[in-house]
């Protein structure tokens, strides 16, 4: 499940980076273009609903659900900590 | 409760969380521990001999021996095999008295092993709806009314929660009550779909039978035995036919269930009317990875003939929901990784409803600041708040003490170390009723980063299953125990030296923030019309 882990974490990152208040933490205060914002959350939702498929494809519907929700949790959890507290590991030069 | 829709939905938010909060801490945190339960259970019985790839018909066999050779007249008898997560190999048995007993056996020799007695982590895990020591109506009226309330609490939450999307990974840290309300948020709706799970499964299984028996009643009358029957895909029991029939030896019937199913996933192994014609034995296995219900095979205890296998019969599709329900609250199919993400989940269950409790209590003191004056209601929710969040987990590794502590021969051991749990948390309970607030939260921080930054030493001192050792030996059940305890002594600990901090600073930068703690001994006087 490390590719899943991989997606939902990427998918948390990505989401999070889209927003106006995170893009700001992570780029010191620089302001977030429309079009960035879009590609960023389209490509969001893309990792988060593979991450999805992934779980299912490989435990079947009930189980992969269950999957799915725990790594959404963890990762969503984790991403908030980072953009908190060491928003400075997510930039890109 | 004028005003706004919303507004009103936060009144009922406030006032159901706070009603039932504690109690609904109380069951998170020991349901939370419920996923770890044989894994606690072995921590908690250290003398276990474990399976380590012993053949499972060969263990059946050793317990058949036991069973033929060690104890008289038994009525009927079963074998839990170190399947899976599972690490004991039992024997329980009934005799023609109705006298009952049960030996852990060592899986290779087939010996008794001496293990000490202990609840372990099965006690703690039906505590979150048996409530240990109240009658069981009782216990699953509390549970039930606290699960209703926690339904309201998170539909109104949703209600009330402005931004849940714009908002899902906001932290803002030391802004006070907005942190607590960040963290509050946090804490809800990254594992909502958990929480929403784990609320309403929980509310169905015991609502079901208390707050809405006429459900049942209304088409089975007071005969609740056949509407049990009715959903159940096992095999009903036979009533022993009076004659005697020398039984047969279960390795003819072992090789049928290799055939069928392979016995490598066969946890139990029941066999009823034992010496009598109608004899029954039926092999259970439960699948890992998922979401169906044990399936059995039950054979003539006599000829061997296969008589039932409940994976013929497809259950009604209301059954099937129930089971899926079932399945996702026990989580008992996770595999190990899955295991901590339901864990991790719980505990932000209880984290979400602790901050809840806190905000309560910060929300007002805000107000008694600036007023000058705090009501005795908050003060005692206060001192409940500290007593409860951390009292409870204290009280926990008591527990954890207790079963190392305590003399291995004392009389009641089990209710012993439970008795200690409860002692340890009502005096957590007391404490802060007598101290002031950031003290009483400081000061059981101390406590609870000792009681489990120590308990990996109890062990050591106490058993040859010490980290050093369990890490060596690859053994992850014990040595996950003891690096988890290490864990939550650190958090503790961090959040005591984070509390010390602010104190400091905060005395520094204002040096009357204490007047309102000594105010709160004053009575409070009306207000002048």
């Amino acid at each position: 499940m490390a590719v899943g882990f991989t997606l939902s974490f990427l998918g948390c990152v990505l989401l999070s980076l889209s927003m106006k208040r995170h893009y700001a933490q992570v780029n010191k205060h620089r302001r977030l273009s429309k079009r960035i914002s879009i590609v960023f959350r389209v490509l969001a939702y893309l990792c988060l609903f593979a991450c999805g498929a992934v779980c299912i494809q490989r435990y079947g519907v009930g189980v992969g659900l269950v999957w799915w929700w725990g790594l959404l949790t963890l990762t969503a959890l984790l991403q908030t900590l980072l953009v908190a507290y060491w928003p400075q590991w997510l930039r890109v030069p | 409760m004028n005003g706004t829709f919303r507004q009103s939905m936060n009144w009922l938010h406030t006032w159901s969380g706070l009603l039932v909060g504690s109690l609904l801490y109380f069951m998170f945190v020991t349901g939370s521990l419920g996923y770890f339960d044989t894994e606690i259970d072995r921590w908690m019985q250290p003398e276990v001999v474990l399976a380590d790839g012993a053949e499972v018909s060969n263990m059946v066999l050793l317990a058949e021996q036991y069973i033929t050779q060690q104890v008289a007249n038994v009525e009927s008898w079963r074998v839990a095999l170190p399947v899976g997560r599972e690490p004991l190999l039992t024997v329980s048995w009934r005799d023609t008295q109705g006298v009952s007993g049960e030996t852990i056996l060592n899986p290779h020799t087939g010996l008794p092993v001496a293990v000490r007695k202990t609840g372990g982590g099965q006690l703690l895990y039906m505590m979150h709806w048996q409530l240990h020591y109240l009658p069981n109506q009782v216990a699953r009226w509390l549970t039930s009314i606290a699960a209703m309330f926690m339904l309201i609490a998170l539909i109104t939450g949703i209600v009330v929660h402005k931004k849940i999307f714009k908002d899902i990974f906001t932290f803002r840290p030391n802004k006070k009550q907005r942190s607590w309300l960040d963290v509050h948020n946090i804490f809800s709706v990254l594992p909502l779909p958990f929480h929403l799970m784990i609320t309403y499964s929980g509310l169905l299984f015991l609502a079901g039978s208390t707050m809405m028996p006429a459900i049942i009643t209304g088409s089975y009358g007071t005969d609740w035995q056949s509407y049990f029957d009715e959903r159940s895909t096992r095999f009903a029991i036979v009533e022993p036919a009076g004659k005697s029939a020398a039984p047969l030896p279960l390795v003819t019937v072992i090789n049928d269930v290799e055939q069928r199913w392979g016995i490598e996933n066969v946890g139990r192994v029941i066999v009823r009317n034992n010496g009598d014609r109608n004899a029954r034995v039926s092999f259970s296995r439960f699948l890992s990875d998922d979401l169906k219900a044990r399936e059995t095979l039950t054979y003539d205890g006599i000829s061997g003939e296969l008589l039932h296998d409940s994976t013929a019969k497809k259950p009604s599709l209301a059954t099937q929901t129930s089971t899926v329900l079932l399945a996702l609250h026990e989580g008992l199919f996770a595999s190990w990784p899955l295991r901590w993400l339901y864990f991790l989940s719980g505990i932000l269950g209880a984290g979400m409803i602790a901050t809840g409790l806190i905000l309560w209590a910060v929300k007002r003191r805000a107000k008694a600041e600036r007023l000058g004056k705090a009501h005795r209601g908050l003060v005692f929710v206060e001192g409940l708040n500290a007593g409860t969040v951390i009292g409870l987990p204290i009280a926990i590794a008591v527990y954890f003490w207790a079963n190392r502590l305590l003399a291995m021969n004392v009389a009641d051991r089990e209710e012993k170390e439970v008795a200690a749990l409860f002692i340890a948390w009502a005096i957590t309970l007391i404490y802060p009723m007598f101290r002031p607030v950031k003290g009483a939260w400081r000061e059981l921080l101390w406590l609870a980063a000792a009681a489990y930054g120590l308990l990996p030493i109890v062990n050591a001192l106490t058993t040859e299953h010490h980290l050093a050792n369990s890490l060596a030996q690859g053994d992850w059940v014990m040595a996950g125990f003891d690096l988890t305890a290490l864990a939550f002594g650190a958090t503790a600990l961090r959040a005591a030296c984070y509390l010390r901090a602010r104190e400091s600073r905060g005395l520094v930068k204002s040096s009357g923030k204490s007047k309102v703690e000594t105010l709160v001994a004053v009575p409070i006087k009306a207000t002048a019309p």
